[in-house]
């Protein structure tokens, strides 16, 4: 069934006692709390999710997030979570909890899931193709793979490219794109229909809201993808729209450098690594208009339609 | 197996160490210096720049001795190449 079918109250005592099993791409996670904001956006963003009983669902991740000692439930409240039962972050204040449970998610994925190798990177997928966006904080990466993927895209990922150590293949992971201060409004104002979360401010990233995966990327979920481009984007005010390209030796270092788990995988990620570069064109992207940036991902999509057919 | 793995992409190369789990980028002069050194292991510094040049199309003198000599360098620090 869909978390969507749960009702408020049973979405709330479910998450508070046995908890709520979800699953999100090539994982499954079990998830429980206390605290309605957290019930509130789990039912806000992961409606379409499939959902099983967690007493009889095998979960990769088992998550809490609820408040520490009675004390500080008065006292600047705050909030932990935790992860099979530790805890791997200082607590944060309750107002951000919704976001932490979000980050929480992506940690575990990030520190555990050596059968990929995960980059630092958007990704969205068009044609059967990913386009895979890593870029320093800042850049525009999240507001680029959340229009993209408001356009027609389908999202694979705003945070965690999942390539496939066996296969090469991108698998998707669309959970909720995490948006932070000025692309809030400019994803609203791009999208007027799509649904964001209220902002939380003064977080460590400034304000955060999240926004709805699409439908269809979620309902797509297990479907992987073949690597088609790494492209690096970059926002720049009244810049026009260039696609240029660069180094794939040096995006492969980049890649490598801002992968969670290239280490880890030795002489695997670096033949991982060098696979995909193979078989991807390596961009960089200025752009100042979404519209614009869109019009030529669209492009980029369809020239390499024609070229497979 | 081999201490080093390499990549070759355009006229550039990704490195892989094997022995201290290092990455890196040797640039086309690099990779090219590289081959050189596999192919011509007595090869003097003079020798070296003809042979990259004619790698490049380009006159010897085009090629500093100084890039060469920065470029063996980084070969050397990174092990690739033996401290002579």
């Amino acid at each position: 069934m869909k978390l969507m079918q749960l009702s408020p109250a049973a979405l709330r005592r479910q998450l508070a006692g046995s908890g709520v099993w979800l699953r999100t791409g090539p994982f499954s996670v079990r998830v429980r709390s206390r605290l309605p904001q957290v019930a509130q956006g789990l039912a806000d963003l992961y409606g379409q999710f499939e959902t099983r009983s967690p007493i009889e669902a095998f979960a990769d991740f088992h998550v809490e997030i609820n408040p520490p000692g009675l004390l500080r439930r008065w006292l600047r409240p705050q909030v932990n979570f935790s992860f099979d039962g530790e805890r791997p972050f200082k607590p944060l204040p309750l107002d951000q909890a919704y976001p932490m449970l979000e980050w929480g998610l992506n940690w575990c994925v990030a520190m555990h899931a050596h059968h990929y190798l995960v980059i630092h990177a958007g990704v969205v997928e068009k044609n059967g193709f990913a386009a895979i966006l890593p870029a320093p904080p800042g850049s525009g990466k999240s507001t680029l793979t959340a229009a993209l993927a408001l356009s027609g895209w389908r999202l694979l990922s705003d945070e965690l490219t999942l390539i496939d150590r066996a296969t090469g293949l991108i698998h998707p992971l669309p959970r909720p794109v995490s948006l932070k201060n000025a692309s809030i409004p400019l994803i609203q104002s791009f999208a007027p229909d799509a649904f964001l979360t209220r902002a939380v401010h003064d977080t460590a990233k400034g304000s955060v809201a999240h926004l709805r995966p699409p439908r269809d990327s979620v309902r797509r979920q297990h479907e992987p993808a073949r690597p088609g481009w790494v492209i690096f984007p970059k926002w720049q005010a009244g810049a026009a729209t260039t696609l240029t390209p660069r180094s794939r030796a040096e995006t492969f270092l980049y890649l490598a450098q801002n992968a969670f788990n290239y280490s880890h995988l030795g002489a695997d990620g670096f033949r991982v690594g060098t696979a995909l570069i193979d078989a991807v064109d390596c961009y960089d992207f200025t752009y100042s208009r979404l519209d614009e940036a869109i019009a030529r991902f669209d492009r980029l999509a369809e020239e390499r339609h024609v070229d497979a057919a | 197996m081999a201490r080093f793995q390499i990549k070759h992409f355009d006229d550039e190369a990704a490195l892989f160490d094997t022995a201290s789990g290092d990455t890196h980028v040797l640039s086309a002069l690099a990779t090219v210096l590289y081959s050189i050194c596999l192919e011509a292991p007595t090869a003097t510094l003079t020798d070296m720049q003809a042979r990259v040049a004619a790698r490049f199309a380009l006159a010897p003198a085009d090629i500093p001795l100084a890039d060469i000599d920065d470029a063996l360098t980084h070969l050397r620090r990174i092990g690739l190449l033996a401290t002579p």
